[in-house]
């Protein structure tokens, strides 16, 4: 009961809050203008252009959800995206690196807050032998140490409809450590409120990252918002063709009750074109938006057409207590799409 | 119920494939700034395209500055005096020879004189190298 009250309460100071900072948009922090990417492009010298790297994807399904008792069809954009990145030599052994990316919704066109293009990932840095130091609004280490453990990233099994953690921040600085570490790589982040009298937040993650294996610990404090702490634990195996993955989160937040959350996926690679997978996560409470008791399944097939196009089938059953109005939600999705990137 | 599972991991482990690049839209997503493996697109698709309409962008303004413009160098070689035809056309051989050795990308012959030295003739070459 009083973790139903905290979590409303969270709800309704989040959902009110005009603190852009701490009403971080987990699907994407969409511009306040819509820039497109050719601008930026056209803004770059010709010589930063030359070793650009245009990239991004068009995801898209055609899905029967079935949200609350309403069943509808609907054709959706998964994060759809496109980007540019490079980097170019100041010396012999330091680089700027950069990367703009922008969601764009291929089924409509239109995004949050009307706005075409939604940012992503964007940021600019400098890398050298000593590690990387990179400026922007993109996201957390601890967001990014999920690495591939979701495999239904983008779709409605994600793992930001459970977990607490998936924040891409603004104003956010990140030191990086260098190749040189091999395997090992750590990563601390400093987020910065603006605000006089908020404190400001940090996030942090070490990994081991191998083809086969991977293992990583990463940490929030005061990041989705001041007094909420988080604990993210990830591992990844591949047996073969068998890719399983395990994840744990714990939030905190201060003074009050602290909720735990875990994932386990499994992905089988039956032939060079054909997988299957599935996913389960829950999670005792999910704050924006609020939820309580956060459960999702999901199972999936994938055809690959190519290395760049893969036809893909799922469902996905999603259940959760709304944190505001404390009714118990079930949705469940079935659809097929396309994912093609570039 | 073990066995059935040593069976599928075993066939998975028969069917996996070398590990493949990752492609860059994989790697943005990553956040992975030291990310090695990513695949080198730069002649293909887009990536291709673009790299291509820059080159060609570059290479045209290039030849659009009269500063930038590379202007072959032209060189000469001159061949002892020969008095036969058969000593002649070996000085000339011998001064193509030494030209390509010296232009591993080929030349071009711009002027050849043949002069009169002491009832001989000397031949001399005006080449540039390609």
């Amino acid at each position: 009961m009083l973790r139903r009250r905290l979590v409303a309460a969270l709800y309704a100071s989040w959902s009110n809050s005009k603190d852009q900072n701490i009403k971080l948009n987990v699907r994407g922090h969409f511009m306040k203008k819509a820039l497109l990417p050719v601008a930026v492009a056209a803004l770059l010298p010709l010589s930063a252009m030359a070793d650009v790297t245009v990239y991004g994807k068009a995801n898209v399904s055609l899905q029967n959800a079935d949200e609350n008792g309403d069943s509808k069809v609907e054709l959706v954009s998964n994060a759809s995206r496109i980007g540019i990145k490079g980097d170019e030599a100041i010396t012999d052994g330091l680089k700027v690196i950069y990367q703009f990316e922008y969601q764009t919704e291929v089924d409509d066109g239109v995004g949050g807050n009307g706005q075409t293009f939604g940012q992503r990932n964007i940021y600019v840095g400098l890398q050298g032998s000593a590690g990387t130091i990179m400026a922007g609004h993109f996201d957390t280490p601890l967001k990014a140490a999920q690495e591939k453990v979701d495999v239904f990233n983008d779709l409605e099994g994600d793992l930001v409809h459970v977990f607490n953690g998936e924040i891409r921040a603004s104003n956010i600085v990140q030191y990086t450590t260098p190749k040189s570490f091999g395997p090992f790589v750590g990563n601390i982040a400093y987020i910065t409120k603006e605000t006089d009298g908020v404190d400001n937040g940090v996030s942090a993650s070490i990994g081991y990252s191998a083809s086969d294996l991977y293992l990583a610990v990463a940490m929030d404090r005061d990041v989705l918002a001041e007094g909420v702490d988080m604990v993210r634990v990830v591992g990844r195996v591949n047996l073969g063709a068998v890719q399983l993955g395990a994840m744990y989160e714990n939030t905190d937040i201060d003074g009050l009750d602290d909720g735990d959350g875990f994932l386990v996926s499994a992905l089988w690679n039956l032939t060079d074109t054909w997988a299957v997978k599935a996913q389960y996560a829950e999670s005792d409470y999910k704050i924006a938006p609020g939820g309580l008791d956060n459960e999702s399944l999901s199972l999936g097939v994938d055809y690959k057409l190519s290395q760049n196009a893969v036809v893909y089938g799922y469902y996905s059953a999603v259940e959760t207590q709304d944190g505001a109005s404390a009714s118990l939600r079930d949705d469940d999705y079935v659809g097929i799409g396309l994912d093609l990137k570039f | 119920m073990k066995k059935i599972v040593m069976i599928l991991l075993c066939g998975g482990i028969a069917s996996v494939s070398a590990e493949e690049c990752v492609l860059a839209v994989d790697v943005a997503e990553s956040m992975n700034v030291n990310a090695s493996n990513e695949c080198d697109s730069t002649d293909s698709g887009l990536n291709g395209v673009v790299h291509r309409w820059f080159k060609r962008d570059q290479k045209s303004s290039a030849g659009n500055s009269p500063q930038e413009k590379e202007i072959p160098r032209a060189s000469i070689k001159v061949s002892p005096p020969a008095n036969s035809a058969e000593s002649l056309a070996t000085a000339r051989f011998e001064l193509l020879s030494a030209i390509s050795q010296e232009c591993v990308q080929g030349f071009r012959i711009t002027d050849e004189m043949y002069l009169p030295v002491d009832g001989e003739l000397t031949i001399r070459l005006l080449y540039e190298c390609l």
